[in-house]
């Protein structure tokens, strides 16, 4: 869906962005991160098609977005890390504008505008002046301004800054509700535990160039995953019998372990039935979830381990 | 119903504003016409109609793009699919509406006093008023070729407008975060313009004459023909299509800027097709002692001389984007002329038209020109130009010296700092080392040199100096750093 090919960028005196190359799927939603500095937004501007790039292409569905930026605004959507609204307009004035710049016309302006705002659930906000919202609503007006022409590709740069932890929650139900519509969405942000509720992919820029580009969960990167065990009642039998199971032990007690083991259910589903046969009483058995942070962290440690 | 122009007019207009303006200037001109007179109703009005859409409307014409990029609303309007000449249209009317509202109600004020007894140029006389100094059937001649003044009045407004949104697209293109002073000059140049004009247009017109020196005024004005390519034009004809063609211009220009700042890819022919048609309009008024049917033998001059200034103008308006050049390169290299020529910034383009024009010119009149000048000073009079190739090589070389200065300093000092440093370069280059040579006795040398190896010298001293230029800017492109150490980095808002 989004093919970037040796993508360079600089600006005077600084290389902004060194030969990036990733393909990202339709419909995932992949976690931009980096630190300050790391390209991201120069990254997002040119897949956008607002900066050109020295080298390199961006292809969206096969074609190259920087041979007509124009017709290629119609497929994407782009959020700033700095947006505005036109405060002297009421909402649903900036939502019916933004759609009439994207050529949808008569009513099916209001139409659009309607349902950008359900989706941003802020239909009770449409006669409301722009410059009288707080920051999260004027956050989710500039969303649905994004989203309004249905584009395929949505760019998001911090889209959560501003944002109270309701709001961050919502805002993650859209997300999977625009990738489960077939939405591919490429988000950039430093909140890590946010983007690891409805990210699928992590892209990890370091110093203009893709340090990390995998899936985040385990199973879906074809890794083996980490599952945790506890018991009820503490049994020192319980290092053993995961042992001669052929179990990979991070640590375990008498009580609790963690364990490396193939992605595959059945396999978890044999390994609980033999702990439940050796009459152990199992009160917790789960796949550990993706921590983002910890997965970034590594990456920028073995990014920066590896460099000369 | 375009959106710009509308999101305009729901920011701009309101249903009190619609409402309470014309009752607020009809009674200010009410007051004024019952205690001093309708000729100061018609004179104020005259006066707010500029003042509102010069003063004023340049204003928001420039604000409505500094405004956006300053709110951080414009990256949005880059990526709407909108095109550029509905943007250009939906700000240059949508942004400055109010203004135009009250511009017209001045102007509906100012045509509504003639049938009140404004004293303009044929009032009393039209409406059976005693008018001794004044012949009726001159002035209703005089007022039916004015009848369109209004039209004329809106037209030079409107480029006015035109000129300030154009200036500001093309500071928006060149330096994306600094804007007020843009704006400021955009209104000054509007102002510029128009006073240039009321300088062509009022006399041409009559208004001027009449209010000056009554009706022979009128008469020595309007029955005095102009002389354009030696042929006898109409004075006010000729002032109404310059007008005309001032607000194509204009527009065109704003059109083409906008194209530019909202990612079109264009081919270079407007500044081509721009500085073409001012040098057929500048070469008809030849210098004003030659004689008529010579104008043509001034019209090479000054195409070579606006193909130049049009370099200039690319290289001090456009944006130096570094990163197109190898782009550039590329595309020349690989023989993708098209592609090379559509991602050329305007100075790039400009400067091959000027090569293109200087070849052409050499080549049509490569001698020496003599010119007979009966009606000017003896020593003008019998003018022997010097072999215009060796010229036109050496001007052509010295402007790429200072595309070359120009492109060193922003690599050296980064946009904000450059612009200036080039212009007190060039400045220096231009007024004052050509002082500094001649009192070294530089100028002998010079002179001793040319009668030794003939006029070419010029373009060795050219050639000599455009290396030189070219040198500090390639050395200091290949100095660049690749990584971090930064010159001048900062996201772009164009």
């Amino acid at each position: 869906m989004i093919d970037v090919q040796s993508l360079t960028y600089d600006y005077p005196g600084l290389r902004a962005l060194d030969g990036v190359v990733f393909r990202i799927e339709r419909a995932s939603i992949t976690a931009l991160v980096g630190p300050n500095g790391a390209g991201k937004s120069t990254l997002l501007r040119c897949i956008s098609a607002l900066d050109e790039p020295h080298e390199g292409r961006v292809l969206i569905d096969g074609r190259d977005v920087h041979d007509d930026p124009r017709a290629s605004h119609r497929l994407l959507g782009y959020l700033p890390d700095t947006f505005g609204l036109y405060g002297g307009l009421t909402v649903m004035q900036c939502l019916r504008h933004r759609a009439g710049t994207h050529g949808i016309r008569g009513p099916a302006q209001a139409e659009a505008a309607r349902r950008a705002a359900s989706l941003m659930e802020i239909e009770d906000k449409l006669a409301a002046q722009a410059e009288e919202l707080s920051r999260g609503q004027r956050q989710r007006v500039a969303i649905a301004e994004a989203i309004i022409h249905d584009p395929r590709v949505l760019l998001l740069d911090e889209p959560a800054s501003g944002l109270d932890p309701e709001a961050r929650a919502g805002l993650s139900a859209v997300l999977r509700n625009l990738a489960a519509g077939g939405v591919t969405i490429l988000v950039s942000s430093h909140i890590l535990a946010e983007l690891e509720d409805y990210s699928t992919h992590l892209l990890a820029l370091e110093g203009g160039r893709v340090a990390a580009h995998r899936p985040i969960h385990a199973a879906a990167a074809g890794e083996d995953v980490t599952v945790q065990i506890a018991l009820a009642v503490a049994d020192d039998r319980l290092p053993a019998v995961l042992q001669t199971a052929g179990a990979d032990l991070i640590d375990a007690s008498s009580q609790a372990a963690r364990l490396r083991l193939a992605a595959d259910p059945a396999i978890h589903a044999a390994l609980l039935r033999r702990l439940l046969d050796a009459g152990m009483p199992v009160s917790h058995f789960a796949v550990e979830q993706a921590d983002l942070q910890r997965l970034y962290l590594e990456v920028l440690r073995d990014t920066r381990g590896a460099r000369p | 119903m375009n959106p710009e122009f509308r999101r305009n007019l729901w920011l701009q207009l309101s249903w009190p504003k619609l409402v309470l303006t014309p009752v607020l200037i009809g009674t200010i001109f009410a007051v004024i016409g019952s205690t001093l007179g309708i000729p100061l109703v018609q004179a104020v009005a005259g006066y707010g109609f500029w003042a509102a859409t010069i003063l004023w409307g340049t204003r928001r014409a420039a604000d409505s793009i500094a405004e956006e990029a300053a709110g951080g609303t414009w990256h949005s309007q880059r990526m709407s699919s909108l095109g550029a000449w509905a943007m250009t249209w939906g700000k240059l009317f949508g942004a400055t509406a109010f203004p135009w509202y009250v511009a017209l109600i001045c102007l509906a004020v100012q045509e509504g006093t003639w049938s009140l007894g404004g004293t303009g140029v044929c009032g009393p006389a039209l409406f059976g008023r005693v008018a001794p100094t004044l012949d009726t059937a001159a002035c209703l001649a005089a007022y039916g070729r004015m009848w369109a003044a209004p039209v004329w009045m809106i037209a030079i407004a409107l480029s006015a407008q035109a000129v300030a949104l154009a200036v500001v697209l093309a500071a928006l293109r060149r330096q994306p975060l600094a804007l007020r002073l843009p704006v400021t000059l955009a209104q000054g140049v509007a102002i510029l313009l128009l006073a240039s004009l009321n300088q062509i247009y009022l006399p041409a017109s009559g208004t001027g004459a009449v209010v000056s020196q009554g009706l022979d005024g009128i008469r020595s004005l309007v029955l005095r023909p102009m002389r354009w390519y030696g042929a006898s034009v109409d004075p006010l004809l000729f002032s109404h299509a310059a007008i005309a063609l001032l607000l194509g211009v204009t527009l065109f220009a704003a059109y083409r800027l906008m194209r530019v700042v909202l990612q079109y890819r264009s081919w270079p022919w407007g500044i081509v097709a721009g500085t073409a048609a001012l040098s057929i309009l500048v070469a008809g008024f030849p210098p004003v002692f030659s004689k008529p049917d010579e104008a043509w033998r001034f019209a090479p001059d000054a195409l070579l001389l606006l193909t130049w200034a049009a370099v200039y103008a690319g290289l001090f308006t456009d944006r130096i984007d570094f990163a197109r050049l190898p782009r550039l390169a590329e595309a020349a290299m690989d023989g993708a002329f098209a592609r090379m020529l559509r991602q050329s910034p305007s100075w790039l383009a400009a400067y091959v038209f000027a090569l293109g024009v200087g070849i052409g010119v050499a080549v049509l009149a490569p001698g020496g020109q003599e010119i007979h000048l009966p009606g000017a000073p003896s020593m003008l009079r019998d003018l022997r130009f010097e072999p215009l190739v060796p010229a036109i090589a050496a001007q052509l070389l010295y402007v790429l010296r200072d595309i070359a200065i120009v492109l060193w300093l922003h690599l050296l000092l980064g946009p904000r700092r450059a612009d200036l440093a080039a212009l007190v370069s060039l400045a220096v280059l231009y007024l004052l080392l050509p002082f500094v040579a001649d009192a070294a006795g530089l100028g002998e040398l010079v002179l001793r040199l040319r009668t030794a190896f003939g006029p070419g010298i010029a373009i060795g001293i050219a050639a000599l100096q455009a290396a030189l230029a070219c040198g500090l800017f390639l050395l200091r492109w290949r100095a660049l750093p690749a990584r971090p150490g930064a010159v001048e980095a900062g996201p772009s808002r164009m």
